[in-house]
């Protein structure tokens, strides 16, 4: 499988999704004009990877800011990743925050209150 | 002219205004005006608010504004309608406010009322709920561009329960203006 790879743009994340080593990366600001157009390719990608192979997935959301349609589709993607997970993948997530920013933290709580997978908050 | 923008430009400065715009807000002009806000401070929770709120009234505006201007799209042309609509970010010795206004259609106005009156009553685990409750209403991902959900983040990120007003003009339109205040100290 092909590796997904977007550079960070002023309004959208970078996305560094690694196929070998199963490490998926999403870091940045979110608030594109049209969050589907953006995040479909991201679903994509996902859903193929989650089909097509084995391996256990690290997820790491290094968000520093988003829109609530952008929340939409994060909460898209951990849903993937909690369906993925009940049926038997290892799925190990990151949810990375500012110190200085609970805000950040806080919206991956309330995530996380709703799903059956793990967050592990990191702080920098 | 002169003389009236000299006005503009005192009364401006008195209410302290950290920017006004009026015109199409095109997703490059909320982008552009949003890191004004940004650049306001290297970190500042509540001055993130202040962005986060900006952008969420200024994406309303883009997409739902019943006043459209066409606007060129990128290099190829073809025409790109964009919401219009005013907008107001400013301080106050203990609060920072933002303001948006924009033309509504009569069931936009309908459904705003509706939606501003209910998140009116609520109180800050009530709109979390809400908040919860509307992001997941999963159809809508593929629909609606998310707001709603963007009016009720806003009510969640001001300190204060949010000012609105619809007033009626013409053709069964109405004038919609939302007003966001956050503290610049209290904690929340």
């Amino acid at each position: 499988m092909n590796n997904l790879v977007f550079e960070a743009t002023k309004v959208t994340p970078a996305v560094h999704f690694d196929a070998a080593n199963g490490v998926l990366e999403i870091a940045g600001d979110s608030y594109p004009e049209h969050s589907l157009q953006f995040y479909q390719p991201v679903f994509k990608w996902l859903d193929d990877f989650i089909q097509r192979t084995t391996q256990p997935i690290t997820f790491h959301f290094k968000l520093s800011y988003f829109n609530t349609s952008s929340s939409k589709c994060i909460l898209n993607i951990l849903e993937k990743l909690e369906e993925a997970n009940r049926n038997g993948r290892q799925v190990s997530l990151h949810w990375h925050y500012r110190e200085d920013d609970e805000d950040i933290r806080e919206s991956g709580e309330e995530f996380a209150e709703d799903l059956s997978l793990t967050f592990q908050f990191v702080k920098h | 002219m002169a003389e009236d923008l000299f006005r503009l430009y005192q009364d401006m400065s008195q209410r302290k205004i950290w920017l006004a715009f009026k015109g199409a807000i095109s997703q490059d002009v909320l982008v552009e005006l949003g890191t004004l806000l940004k650049n306001k401070s290297v970190f500042d929770r509540k001055v993130k608010r202040v962005f986060a709120v900006f952008i969420e009234m200024t994406q309303n505006i883009l997409h739902y504004s019943a006043e459209t201007e066409a606007i060129p799209f990128g290099g190829n042309g073809a025409a790109h309608p964009v919401g219009v609509g005013v907008v107001v970010v400013s301080e106050s010795a203990d609060d920072y406010s933002v303001s948006a206004g924009n033309v509504v259609t009569a069931d936009q106005m309908v459904y705003l009322r509706e939606q501003c009156e209910r998140i009116h009553g609520l109180d800050a685990d009530q709109l979390k709920q809400y908040y919860d409750e509307r992001l997941k209403a999963g159809q809508s991902l593929a629909g609606s561009k998310g707001a709603g959900l963007g009016l009720i983040d806003i009510a969640r990120k001001a300190d204060f329960p949010l000012d609105y007003e619809i007033r009626p003009i013409v053709d069964g339109r109405a004038f919609f203006v939302l007003t966001a205040r956050i503290a610049k100290t209290l904690p929340s």
